[in-house]
């Protein structure tokens, strides 16, 4: 498989693309502010409600910090809603009619996926400011912020997000309608990944399933991005590097298998002569 | 012919002389169904298996497209020709066999064949509809990779060109039909695409705008622009009209290439005689049979209506036209005029399409 540089500018026309459409359905627009707010809002009284404390575990099950399980939850609802921009990126972007058009220009593949769920990731980026400013001012959820690690949790977080946006759009391309790869993810990211409660609490109920759970990528972008923003913790830690560096990991595992998938699934709908077919 | 064999006529650069070769293409479809049955035990084996089903689209097809030609891709529904297109667009891939654009390996060097070749698909105008027509044609611009100032200038020139400026900010789902392929044409024409490819490209059009776009293809994309053309058409009278080469398919199989005359000259052993006639002491039916038994002879028809008589016969041009006359002759029938007519591309077209079924 051959390098695939991507082509920033043709990736930013198809995320202009997506933002004047996106801003043409003005009632999608409100709905989709007022939706982000108010979901995210359910969520911190939920937690308000319960009013304990988490605490946070190492790979080793080693505690790490405490936090409150209103600090838990809004973090884990504002890094699900990143990355869950990857399926409604790839259910606005991936028009049929425009599928055949696009690739015709000799777009390359990362940049085709990467220009396909920009604007939904960019959009889930911008609205991750007001629901943590709602979280911060009217949830008073107590942020210790490292601004070094949260900036590499951030990217380490898009690149492991993009590599799965790639495997997503090339299963897209065979099973047109959904896909098992962003199902999986999706169903492992709110069962198994500790979006809203410790993945520990899981071996009360699955002894054992907890290593399933660190083996998911998700797991550790929930764990980086909790431990840069809510304990401080610095990259320098060789503990907190760690984790880092499986992260990373994933990433270099993730982007290259992500690229294949896609070559895969774009080859076999081109065998199939079903690539605009939806 | 193996793929590493037309790899390595790519790389010779041997094939840059024409502008689109294709060499012994194949393409098979298979795939399953699924049918609703009464029988519960059917219906779920459908459901869960399928019936498989298989099309051979594409049938070791090869011929060769010249710069500055308009080359016509000829033949009825389900004959292989958007398949051909699509194989050469890089969107379907061949089983076998290789397509190339100005030397250029479509399957091995997608990218590099799509600076080459650009396509409009009939089945959709592919732009987007919530955006302007021009954001359309910047967006576009952005994929082929103009610069700015020149995707700029590029795009203002061709809505002027095609009279579409006033109706730049419009949104593009607001178009008619003839406005759309317009702006099609000003899509690819954007790229700096020496091969374009079009997919039956007046159909959808009203007889004043085809022939406007006929005229826009002919005049402004070959002579002015200097492109070659490709299209897949079934309007006969068009692809006479247009195309200096027609490529002859059915079912999948490359019946004929050549000048639209030279395709004509496929069915050039058969005449057609137009016979009206007066009086007659019997039916004019009843000597169908026998003119039907005179050597040569293929097809006759009659008319014998609101005192109208007429004989249509159809065969092969040494046919017995004697022995054609004294059957009428002996029926009591004059002939008041007798017509030949040498055969249209329309009848080489039905003829070896009805062979290629056969």
């Amino acid at each position: 498989m051959r390098a695939q540089p991507i082509e920033w500018r043709k990736a930013l026309a198809l995320m202009k693309r997506d933002m004047n459409t996106w801003s043409s359905y003005k009632m999608q627009m409100a709905i989709a502010i007022m939706g982000a707010i108010l979901g995210f809002a359910s969520w911190g009284f939920n937690a308000s409600y319960r009013n304990v404390n988490v605490t946070l575990y190492s790979f080793q099950s080693t505690p790490v910090a405490t936090v409150s399980y209103l600090s838990f939850i809004v973090t884990g609802i504002l890094v699900s809603n990143v990355v869950l921009s990857l399926t409604s990126g790839l259910t606005s972007g991936l028009r049929p009619w425009m599928l055949e058009s696009i690739l015709m220009t000799g777009i390359r593949p990362s940049t085709f996926v990467l220009g396909t769920v920009a604007w939904s990731y960019f959009l889930s980026v911008v609205f991750f400011v007001p629901q943590l400013l709602i979280g911060v001012f009217f949830f008073n959820v107590n942020l210790s912020v490292n601004y070094l690690s949260f900036f590499l949790a951030v990217l380490i977080s898009g690149i492991i997000v993009f590599g799965l946006s790639m495997a997503s759009v090339g299963m897209r391309l065979v099973t047109k309608v959904t896909d098992p790869v962003n199902w999986v993810l999706g169903i492992s990211m709110t069962l198994l990944s500790g979006q809203t409660f410790p993945i520990q609490f899981l071996n009360t109920y699955f002894p054992g399933i907890i290593y399933v759970s660190w083996c998911l990528p998700y797991t550790w972008i929930f764990d980086i991005v909790r431990l840069s923003t809510l304990t401080n913790a610095s990259v320098l830690v060789p503990s907190v590097a760690e984790a880092y560096l499986v992260s990373l990991a994933f990433a270099a595992i993730l982007v290259p298998s992500g690229l294949y998938v896609f070559m895969w699934g774009l080859r076999r709908a081109k065998k199939q002569g079903t690539l605009g077919w939806w | 012919m193996e793929l590493k064999t037309l790899e390595e006529t790519d790389q010779s650069g041997s094939e840059s002389a024409a502008a689109v070769k294709v060499i012994e293409l194949t393409k098979v479809f298979t795939g399953r169904t699924r049918k609703f049955t009464r029988s519960p035990g059917k219906f779920l084996r459908s459901l869960v298996v399928g019936d498989p089903w298989r099309t051979e689209a594409l049938s070791t097809v090869s011929f060769s497209v010249d710069h500055g030609e308009v080359f016509g891709l000829l033949g009825p529904n389900g004959s292989g020709k958007t398949t051909l297109i699509k194989i050469l667009s890089n969107l379907i891939i061949p089983d076998s066999g290789a397509a190339f654009v100005e030397g250029i390996n479509v399957a091995r060097r997608p990218y590099a064949a799509a600076e080459k070749i650009q396509t409009v698909l009939s089945e959709s105008i592919g732009l987007e509809k919530r955006l302007s027509i021009k954001d359309n044609l910047m967006l576009f611009a952005s994929l082929y990779n103009l610069p700015r100032a020149e995707a700029e200038e590029k795009v203002a020139r061709y809505l002027d060109f095609f009279g579409l400026s006033k109706f730049a900010d419009k949104s593009s789902q607001s178009m008619s039909t003839g406005m759309s392929r317009k702006l099609t044409v000003c899509r690819v024409l954007l790229s700096h695409a020496s091969v374009i490819v079009f997919d039956e490209p007046t159909s959808g059009l009203d007889p004043v705008s085809a022939e406007d776009f006929r005229r826009l293809i002919l005049q402004d994309l070959v002579k002015r622009e200097n492109k070659t053309i490709i299209m897949a058409t079934h309007n006969l009278v068009e692809a006479t009209s247009m195309c200096t080469h027609i490529a002859l398919l059915n079912q999948g199989k490359l019946l004929t290439v050549g000048t639209p005359d030279e395709v004509k000259k496929t069915v050039e052993d058969r005449v057609d005689l137009a016979i009206t006639l007066s009086g007659g002491n019997v039916p004019l039916e009843s000597i169908r049979g026998e003119l039907t038994m005179v050597d040569g002879v293929h097809v006759v028809e009659t008319i014998d209506a609101h005192g109208t008589k007429k004989v249509t016969v159809s065969g092969r041009k040494d046919l017995d036209y004697m022995r054609v006359l004294s059957v009428i002759s002996a029926a009591g029938f004059k002939v008041q005029s007798l017509e030949t007519s040498s055969p249209s591309l329309e009848d080489a077209f039905l003829r070896l399409t009805k062979e290629g079924r056969s």
